[in-house]
Formats: structure tokens, C-alpha cells, sequence
């Protein structure tokens, strides 16, 4: 790739990553949410990847790393549904918003998601999907750009990296 | 006390939840990331601070998303940025490339 690609390709992958957190954060009363926001995210690793190849690229993309990260994001959603299950009666549950008064009015405080809204537990959720759809699809890139480096007719590593 | 009341009249409402949990994400976003990247990619301390505050400056133009009666520039998007930056600088890894 040409130098002014890798100038500008790193720095650009942090404001995709804010962009990407915001998109999860408002995923509750706006367009967007968990998935959109992981994929904003996500892009901007694979901006790296496809500039700075596999071997050079900033983001360690070692599979201990991302599996802690992925799996972080499955567990809190398990657990998040399992707080429901437990305290509601039923798995993903609203804890926080507390519809129908189930649960104790402290235990509602502490899952209610500070912020104007009374969206409960569901922003919680959107940032566990968020993590998840990150690394999945940031995994797939890596598959893929692994995959054709072996196929002889792709075109030359050397326009590629 | 004088300042809890003029603050919101003047920058708006600053909401806990995007703040915490917008650094949270960027935070595991820049544990994933390399402290020493290699193949030509050079940033110091100035580098850091303008990618900060072009961070700020698009926020600013974004306006108040996602809640429409708060700070005039969008929190989460700075804090991710800001918890990117500090989680590739505490537990980033060294490049082996």
C-alpha cells in the first residue's frame, strides 16, 4: 500500500473505534446498535490489516487476546440474562427498567443504565454484542486474507502489502 | 455547590452511563493493540494529542448524540478514543514483527 495510506490508516482506526462505541452507546434510541456498532469498529482493524498486512499490523491479533475479548462479551450477556432469570422469572429479563415489579427497587438501580433514558439492561447488552461482533468479524477478515494468500492466482503479496 | 448548578446551564447535561462505558469499549479495543507497531508507523506524545483533538473536534460536530439534550459534543466518541489510547499504552503488547 502507498505510504500515504500508512500515515494516515492507524490514526483513522481510532476515530472508527469512537465512532463505533458511540454507535453502540446510543444503539438504544437511535439507528445503530450492538451489531452496527461492532462493525464500525471492526472496519477499522480491517483498514490495518488490508494497509499494514497481517505480520505488521498494530492490532495483536494473537488467538488469546481476542478470545478473552469475545468471550468477556458472551459472559456478560449470559450473565445479564441470568440476573433476569433469577430475579425476574425469565432469562433476559429487564431488570432495570423493572416493568412489571419483580424486583427490588435497589436491585433495578444498580442494572438501570445511567444516563437520561430508563433503557434498563438493553445498552448493556448492545455493548456485549458489540465486543462480539468486533473480534467475529474481525476473525473473518483474518480468515479471509489468510485463505487467499495461499491461493496462486491471487495477485502478488507485494501489491497487496 | 455554585458550580454543580451554573455547569449544566452552561455545557449541558454530562451523563455518567456513555462516559464509563464508552471508556470501557475503547479501553478492550486498545488492549488488543500493539505498544510498539512496526513497518514505519511512528507516533509520539503530539501525534497522541492531535489525534485527541480531532477526536473532539468531530464529536463536536456530531452535536449531542445520541441524547439530545446534553453536552454539545458527543462524550462516548472522545472517551472510547481517549480509553483506546490508554489501554494500547498500559497493556499493549510489543510488537514481535
Amino acid at each position: 500500500m502507498s505510504d500515504l495510506l500508512k500515515l494516515i490508516a492507524y490514526p483513522l482506526s481510532f476515530i472508527m473505534i469512537g465512532y463505533g462505541a458511540m454507535t453502540i452507546l446510543g444503539g438504544h434510541i437511535t439507528p445503530g446498535g450492538g451489531f452496527q456498532g461492532g462493525a464500525i469498529m471492526a472496519s477499522g482493524a480491517i483498514l490495518c490489516i488490508l494497509t499494514y498486512g497481517l505480520k505488521d499490523n498494530p492490532f495483536n491479533l494473537s488467538h488469546e487476546r481476542m478470545s478473552i475479548i469475545e468471550s468477556c462479551g458472551a459472559l456478560c450477556y449470559i450473565l445479564l440474562g441470568l440476573v433476569g432469570l433469577f430475579t425476574g422469572g425469565s432469562f433476559l429479563y429487564n431488570v432495570g427498567t423493572n416493568l412489571m415489579n419483580l424486583v427490588p427497587a435497589g436491585t433495578a438501580a444498580i442494572f438501570n443504565f445511567p444516563d437520561a433514558l430508563n433503557a434498563g439492561i438493553i445498552p448493556y447488552l448492545n455493548i456485549t454484542i458489540g465486543l462480539k461482533v468486533f473480534i467475529g468479524l474481525t476473525t473473518l477478515v483474518i480468515l479471509f486474507y489468510s485463505v487467499t494468500k495461499f491461493q496462486a492466482d491471487y495477485v502478488d503479496d507485494e501489491e497487496i502489502d | 455547590m455554585v458550580l454543580d448548578t451554573i455547569a449544566p446551564q452552561l455545557f449541558g447535561m454530562l451523563y455518567t452511563g456513555p462516559v464509563i462505558f464508552g471508556f470501557i469499549i475503547g479501553f478492550l479495543v486498545g488492549v488488543i493493540m500493539h505498544k510498539t507497531p512496526t513497518n514505519g508507523i511512528k507516533l509520539n506524545t503530539s501525534s497522541w494529542i492531535a489525534i485527541i483533538i480531532g477526536g473532539i473536534i468531530v464529536a463536536w460536530w456530531l452535536g449531542t448524540f445520541p441524547y439530545y439534550e446534553g453536552l454539545q459534543l458527543a462524550p462516548g466518541f472522545v472517551v472510547a478514543i481517549i480509553g483506546a489510547i490508554i489501554g494500547r499504552g498500559l497493556l499493549g503488547t510489543k510488537s514481535n514483527a
